[in-house]
Parts: structure tokens; sequence; C-alpha cells
């Protein structure tokens, strides 16, 4: 192992300048909302389709792994995730901006994705051909029970009132159930709109929940920042990202657990890193000490999210490098340029092109190496940002962002989805409901019905095959404990000290 | 605040009642559908109609007593917050002239006319900011990211020779 | 101030509003077919088999017909998103869509749009044809079609099929049917996840088209080719025939890959009509199209040529089996 990792580090040394301008593309473009790694990768197929593979896989590695940090710079400031996945990074980044400790949260983002991301993929230059195993474990059942992880946390941010995140929670995973139906494919409840029959479009939602309901309560207000920590965030240095990194060292515990639940995620076909995302966040809340302060700029639900969306996307990769499944968009347009090069694919790529496949993991290795690098410095001049007044960012936000819902799938009609879901957002959080909870009522809620119809055909319509197989069972009572667990804990701490 | 949660007001059922209405119509929906097309959604739309007759067991209960019959909180956001209504109607308008007159023209009027209704400050300073907000989006998503939206035909020329 | 403000915000309004009637009334210049780019709708998503036949015939295609080619992809409700948008394009024979005859017609049978077949468009070319076939692990408990059925009149097997809706799913249906063996289809939503559930063995077997399995043919064993004669003996290694395999005569199932443009456009300009077509036609006998075709990795032994007459034909005949067969694909049966 150790020899092929020399010799593809050896290779890549070839094309180093690729990786750097791979990953400041990714940062970049995950950056902007609506654009992801696999829409510009397709866009640049025709520059890697001409380059020679190993080189073309490595670039397409750096701008993969790049794009989820980008995904957490508007997130943290402005509100508006700029990938899927950075969705919850929104919970406490942009608080933490509102008090000021934007440059703080950048830090801590981008340093959690790079350790995050550098660790998972050292596991995975370990294990390569070992962790393919796992693919076989996770079927539907499971993918289901994962899914239901990220549900979960529905009923724990609800913020005050459980009725009202109920509610908040079930009208998100009802509007996640409009469209066409995944086994007959027959419409509901599209009110006759033929750009809703694929299901309530994802990206639009977030825009609309995050980006636009934020842009109009911002305008209440001159700054994003509040006007009593304002004085003190202008005047900041470089203390925010010594802090960030200073906090993200402490909690080192926090990223490597965060990371790792994102690699399982992504190692699974079809789950994708938002869940990763959510499902880290779920976790981390559980076993907090201070739950009270997720989703009020708790540096530990940044670190939690970025962790996980970077600790993914080398997992995402094992499906495709050692089966020939892709696990999602990236690894799809990654498969592409591997069959057009006559590469061969699944398990023979060991045996024909063993560099090939431990070239790709070295280069993120790199990227993220080289993300360290690039990122962290960044902090300091991206927290700028947030200074702007209110009066232009809001402006700029949603003409931005309206793009952002449009690019995903080119309607115009998706920036009306856009607007719907922001006037949606700006009346929840007046009435005391939480956005959030749409939201992930909204993403997982289609996820969550395919996996649970495919389990009950698997299973004949018998619902007993939710618990008929050994690892489905193991993550049915990991779910439950993580539920049940921490009030148990949080009673037998209060009684102690009660005594 | 534990007492501010427990009190509910009438502007508190917007919500559910939203999320009752979209049940009631998916309902009507997939009436008649195979049985596993109707198994999840319609599950979901009957949680919904339960959880708005919570809310209305709720308002009834603890209802907080203002001027406005319960409606204030839904009331205001008609009152108080102008800028949130103005800001959705020019939106709207926004997304409404981008296919007639292409997205830089529009996002020019958009944010022109947003700066100005928030008083951002004089003519000049309002031009700098709509051209410099349209520029850096015809730059970054027209030219750079070649994103397909509709144009004018002076920039669809600016396009093509970029 | 805030007067003088305001008045200067009107004028410079004004003076963009000037702007846009000026440009907007400049005059269209009208030139030969075609005068600009030629964008493709694709009703499947990017990245798919589609997109990258799309990629190679465009390629070759682009130098017989003077212009670029500009695909987008709409995905959804089993293409009918796609297909809604073309039939609402303007008629002129600068959109077309690239299509696959099979899957789509039962979409149009099964969801009835709002759009018409074959009033709105018409099929001008096919350039493949793909077999739907039935595949197990190879190293799975089932080996032959045999063995398939005689466990699906034990228990109910599971087949895993990209969506419902689909030629090779409704295959599947009808092969039960005839033996009376139990298949429980189960749609995953995409070629990949089914292929994915084949793999791992949460099902017993998939059903899906023959190309579209041929990055693990040698994980995979081909167990059956709906189709009444094997013409891809080599590939499928010898898959038989449902005749050949259980004297059962079924009709054929398979893909087809089709270029379609608006029947309108056909109808109120043959010449241009013409010009598209034999500029296609010219793309396709080119030996370059062999090489881009294998070049996004498919195998060019699934090229085969039809023109309109012979692509509307299979378009019918597709629409009279959905037909037949409606009530069991929308699982009221």
């Amino acid at each position: 192992m150790w020899e092929m990792t020399l010799a593809s580090l050896n290779e890549i040394l070839g094309y180093w300048w690729l990786i750097p301008l791979g990953v400041g593309l990714g940062i970049f473009v995950g950056a902007v909302p609506g654009f992801s790694s696999t829409n510009v990768l397709i866009i640049l197929l025709p520059f890697t389709l001409g380059m020679e593979s190993g080189a073309g896989m490595a670039f397409m590695a750096s701008l993969y792994s790049g794009s989820h940090m980008g995904g957490s710079i508007p997130a943290v400031l402005f509100n508006v995730p700029g990938t899927g996945a950075a969705a919850a990074t929104c919970f406490d980044g942009y608080p933490m901006t509102q008090q000021g400790r934007g440059q703080e949260a950048l830090a801590i983002a981008f340093a959690a994705s790079a350790i995050g991301g550098l660790f998972t993929t050292m596991i995975t230059l370990g294990a390569l051909p070992y962790l393919s195993k796992m693919v076989y474990y996770f079927g539907s059942i499971e993918n289901f029970v994962i899914i239901l992880f990220g549900v979960a946390l529905i009923a724990q941010i609800t913020g005050g009132s459980m009725l009202k995140g109920l509610i908040a929670g079930m009208f998100g995973l009802l509007l996640g159930a409009v469209g066409y139906d995944h086994v007959y494919s027959v419409p509901r409840a599209t009110f006759g709109l033929v750009y809703l029959f694929d299901g309530m479009p994802r990206v639009p939602a977030i825009v609309g929940l995050f980006a636009i309901s934020e842009a109009f309560s911002m305008v209440e207000k001159n700054m994003i920042i509040d006007a009593s920590k304002l004085s003190d965030a202008l005047k900041e240095g470089w203390q925010g990202t010594k802090r960030g990194l200073v906090i993200t060292l402490k909690k080192m515990g926090a990223v490597i657990r965060s990371s790792l639940i994102g690699f399982v995620v992504g190692i699974i076909p079809g789950a994708g890193a938002t869940i990763g995302s959510f499902v880290s966040y779920q976790q981390a809340m559980s076993f907090s000490k201070d739950k009270e302060q997720f989703g009020k700029g708790a540096p530990e639900g940044v670190i939690a999210s970025e962790a996980a969306n970077n600790g993914l996307t080398s997992g995402s990769l094992i499906p495709l490098l050692t089966l020939g499944i892709p696990g999602g968009g990236t690894a799809a347009v990654m498969l592409v340029v591997l069959q057009a090069h006559g590469v061969p694919i699944g398990p023979r790529l060991f045996q024909v092109m063993p560099q090939l496949a431990y070239g790709v993991v070295v280069a993120m290795l790199v990227a993220y190496i080289v993300m360290i690098i690039m990122g962290v410095p960044l902090a300091k001049s991206l927290a700028k940002m947030s200074f702007f007044p209110t009066k232009v960012l809001a402006p700029a936000i949603i003409s931005f962002t309206l793009i952002g819902s449009f690019v995903a799938r080119g309607y115009l009609f998706d920036m009306w989805i856009a607007l719907f879901f922001g006037v949606l957002g700006y009346i929840l959080k007046r009435t005391g409901y939480s956005p959030h909870a749409v939201l992930l009522g909204v993403i997982l809620g289609p996820l969550a019905e395919q996996y649970f119809l495919r389990a009950l055909l698997l299973g004949n319509g018998n619902p007993a095959i939710l618990f008929s197989r050994p690892l489905g069972n193991f993550l049915w009572v990991l779910l439950v404990l993580s539920m049940v667990l921490p009030a148990l804990l949080a009673r037998f701490r209060n009684r102690k000290t009660v005594q | 605040m534990a007492n501010k949660t427990k009190q509910w007001s009438a502007g508190d059922l917007f919500i559910p009642g939203l999320g009752m209405g979209l049940a009631v119509y998916y309902l009507y929906t997939v009436r008649g559908l195979a049985p596993l097309a109707q198994l999840y959604g319609g599950g979901l739309s009957l949680i919904c109609i339960a959880l708005f007759l919570a809310a209305v067991i709720m308002v009834i209960r603890h209802r907080k007593n203002d001027s406005a019959g319960g409606f204030k909180k839904l009331n205001s956001l008609a009152a108080v917050h102008k800028k949130f209504i103005v800001m959705t109607v020019l939106t709207a308008l926004f997304i409404v002239i981008i296919p007639i007159i292409g997205y830089p023209l529009a996002s020019v009027l958009f944010v022109a006319s947003t700066t100005i209704f928030l008083k951002y400050g004089n003519p000049l300073r309002v031009m700098k900011v709509s051209i410099i907000v349209t520029l850096v989006g015809f730059v970054l998503f027209i030219i750079f990211l070649n994103v397909d939206l509709p144009l004018d035909a002076v920039t669809e020329k600016l396009k093509g020779v970029l | 101030m805030k007067r003088k403000g305001f008045s200067a915000a009107v004028k410079m309004i004004c003076c963009v509003l000037a702007w846009v009637l000026v440009i907007g009334g400049a005059a269209v210049s009208w030139a030969e077919y075609p005068s600009k780019n030629i964008s493709v709708i694709v009703p499947t998503g990017e990245g798919g088999a589609m997109d990258r036949v799309v990629r190679a015939v465009t390629n070759v295609w682009k130098d017989y017909i003077g212009v670029n080619f500009q695909s987008t992809f709409h995905a959804g409700a089993s293409g009918e998103v796609g297909y809604m948008l073309f039939s609402k394009r303007p008629a002129d024979g600068h959109t077309l869509l690239a299509g696959n005859i099979a899957p789509e017609m039962m979409m149009y049978v099964l969801q009835e749009p709002d759009f018409k077949f074959p009033d709105d468009f018409v099929y001008f070319a096919c350039m493949d044809s793909d077999p739907a076939v039935l595949w197990v692990r190879k190293d799975g408990p089932i080996q032959t079609i045999q063995d398939l059925v005689e466990e699906g009149k034990k228990r109910p097997v599971t087949i895993a099929t990209s969506r419902f809706p689909h030629p090779s799913t409704l295959a599947a249906l009808l092969l039960a049917e005839a033996t009376g063996a139990q298949f429980n289809i189960i749609p995953y939503g995409g070629g990949n996840p089914a292929r994915t559930a084949g793999l791992t063995g949460e099902v017993d077997a998939v059903t899906t088209f023959l190309s579209s399995s041929l990055d693990f043919a040698s994980d995979v064993k081909f167990i059956v080719m709906f189709q009444n004669e094997n013409k891809w003996k080599d590939i499928s290694r010898n898959a038989p025939t449902p005749k050949e395999a259980l004297g059962i005569q079924m009709p054929e199932f398979g893909g087809n890959r089709a270029w379609a443009v608006s029947r309108e456009f056909r109808e109120k300009n043959p010449e241009e009509y013409t010009k598209l077509v034999d500029s296609f036609r010219k793309a396709f006998d080119d030996p370059k199209l062999q090489d881009e075709w294998k070049k996004v990795g498919m195998d060019p032994r699934f090229l085969e040529f039809k023109n309109e007459e012979e692509s509307m034909k299979m378009a019918q005949d597709m629409i009279e089996t959905a037909m037949k067969y409606k009530e069991i694909l929308k699982g009221k049966k």
C-alpha cells in the first residue's frame, strides 16, 4: 500500500499545479449558491476529458473537496448555504456572525473541514480495498434508518414549543411528499405544475427558507452584526482566526467523530452530503452538554456540519473506485471520464490500474493540506463581507440567490418557488416556527419515503422487514439511544446536582 | 420565557392552517391511487390535520389577549413589516421582468428600486450599487459560470464576444 | 434633498427603460436554416447514458449541419418534464429532443401528459437498439432463468428496476404472468441504484437494458434477453430468449435512442426538415461516429439506424403494448 501511495504521490508531482487550481475553483463554486461540484464538473467535462485520466481525476477530486469547504462561506456570513451540505452550517455559523464572531466561525469551518477531510482520506488510503465491503451491508433498510437520524433533528430543534416544532417539521415533510410517487410515477399535489412533478426542488427551498427570508429580515437592521458587537468586530485583527483554530484543536474529538459519521454516510451509495451533515449535527446536539447553545452560535454545531461534509468526500469515492458504482453526482461525472479513457471499472481497476485508484485518494489528501494553507488565512478578509450595510446586502443576496435557484434545473419557475419559501420562512420565524425544521422535512422527506417504500416492497408489504437485518437493528438501537439517552443523562446529572 | 412560549395567538394558526390546506389538497389528489402511492403522504396529511386541530386547542386554551382579537402577530406582518411586504412585491416584479427584459437590466432596476426604498443614499450611490451588483452577477454567473439566463440584445452580444 | 434624489432616480429608471425599448425593437434577422445553434432537450439526467450518446453524436453531426448543439437536461417524472418543455418550444427546428422511445412512450400512456403524440412531434431517426435483459449476480444462488422461475413459484422473488413505467419492468411482469412465478418488482428510481441493489444482493435479479449493465459484465450473468432472437450473443454471453429458455413467446422489449422534432416544423418546412434528417444520416454513416461512441464508453455494436417511418412504428407499437397492460403498470392489478 505504501509503495503504491509513494508511486501515486510521485505521479501527482507531475501535475501538482492542478490540485491548488482544483481546490481554489472548488472553494469558489462551492461558495456560489446553486452551484455544486457536480454541475461545474459537467461544464468542465471537455477540459477533463482532454487530460490524462490520472490528472483529470486528481483535478476533479480536488475541486470536489474544495467545494465542500467553500459552501460554508456564505452559510456562515449570510445564512446562505453554498451547497445543500452546508445547510446545517447555517444553524450555528450565522448566529456567530450576528454576534460579531464571523471570522472565528469561518476559521472553525475551514479548520474542521480540512482536518476532517484529511483524517478520513488517510483512513481511505489505508483501507481502500477493505472498505468496499461496507457497501454490501447498507441496503434500503439501513439507509432508511440513517435518514431517520436526520428526521429526529426536527424534534430536537424545536426551539421552545414541541408542538410548533412538530407542526413545522410535518409541514416540511408533506411539502417534500409533493410530486410523482416513487413506485408508480403518479402525480400527487402538484397543482398541475410540470415543475413540481419531480418533487419540491431542493435548491430553491434552501435558498428561500434561508437566504431570501433572511434578506427580508435583515433590512430591519442596518447591519447583520448586532450593534453592540459591531465595534469589537470591526477592530478585530487575527484574533478571531486564532480563537477559531484553538477551539477546533480543543474539540478535536468532535472533529474526528463528525468526520467519521460523514465518512460512513459517504460510503453508502445514494445518501449524500446533506444527510451526512444533518446526521452529524443531530449526534453532536444529542450528546452535547450545552444543548441549549445549539442553533444560537455553538462552535460544535459548525464543526459537526463541516467536518462531516468533508469527511464524506473520500468515503463517497469508495463505491466508485472499488465497485464501479457512483455514489452521487460528482462520482457519476468521474465515471464518465474514466469510461472515456477506457479505464476498467469496478474490482478490475485494482488489478489493472491500482495507481489510478490510489492516485485519486492521494490527490485528495494533498488537496486537504492545500486547503488548510489556502483556506484558513482567508477567514479574516472574508469575514469583512459581513460588514456591508444590509441595505446593499439584501438586494444583492436576493439577486444572486435567485440565479442560484434557477441554475440547479434551469427553470425560471424555480425563482418563484424560492420566493414562496422566502415568504414562508419569514412568516415561520415571525410566528415562532422553525424554518430549519421545515427545510429538514423538505430535504429528507422524499428520501425517507423512497427508502421506506422500497424496504416495504422488499418485505412484500410486511413492515417487520424494517427490523430484519442485524446492521439495521443496530442502527435502530443507536437511533433510540440518541433520542433517549441524553434526556436520561441530563436527568441523572440534575438529580446529582440537587443532592 | 417559558410562559411566553406557552402563549398562543390566532396568528400562530397561519402555518398549521397552511399545512392543513395542503394536507386536504394532498388527500384529494391521491384518492383512488394504488395504496403504496397513498401510504406515506396520506399518513402525513392526516398528522398535519391533527396538528392543526391541536394548535386550535392551544389557541383556545392559552390565548394571549391582544387588541386585534389574537391576530396581532399576523396583522403586525402587514403593519410593522411594511419593508417585508414591499421587498416581497419588488422581488416578485424582478422575477416577472427577467424573462421580458433580461437579467442584467432587471437586476439594475431591482437593486435600484430596493435601495431607493431602503433609503440607501443619493441617486449616484444607488446607481453605483445597482451597477456594481449587476456587473458582479453578470460576470460571475453569465460569463464565468455560463448560466443560461435570459439576456437583452446588448448583453447577449457582449456574452458572445467574451 | 430627498425630492431631488427621487427625481434623479426616476430619470435614471427612464434611461434604463429607454435602453430596453431600443434594444427590444432591434430587428431580428432571418437566415438560412439552421440560423443559430440547435438546442437539444434531454429528458433524462446529466451524466447518464443519453447524455453520453448525445455528446458523441452531436460531435460528428455538427460538421454536417453547420452549427453547434447545446444540450439541456430535464429529468423528472420519467421524462414527462422534458417532453412537456419540448412541446412548448417554437416549431422552428432549432429545438430537438433526444429520448428513448420505448420507456417514454410508456410514460405517455401511463401518465397521460399534456402533450400529444404523434400530433406534436415526430421521431425522425433512431440511432441504436438496446435489448431488455434480466441479470443475476454471478456468485448468487440463482444462475438461470429456470432457477428464478422455480424460486418464484416458492416465494416472491425480488427484481430491481429503474422505474415502474419501463419496458424492462413490463417484460419481467409479463414473464411472471406467463410462468406463474411471483416477481416482486422494486423500482429504485434510477439505473445506478437498481444495479447497486443487484450487485450487493439486496434483490434476487435486476431487469434493465443490456448496454447499461456491461460495465459489470464480469460480475453478473444475463439470464434472459427479451427479444425473439439474440443479436448480441457475444456481448450477452449467449443469454437465451424467453422462447429458447422457457418455450414462451413474448413481445420484444428494448430501448431505442431517437431524435425528435416538432411535427409543425416538419409539415411547414419540408426542405429544412429534409436538411435536418439528411445531415443526421450522413453523420450516422460517418466512421467517426463509431470512435466517438466508443470514446463516451458506449459499445458501437448497439448502433442501428432506423428512419422516421420505422421509428414512428416502434413508438406506436409500444403505445399499444402499454395500453394493453396499463392496469398492471399502474399497480391496480
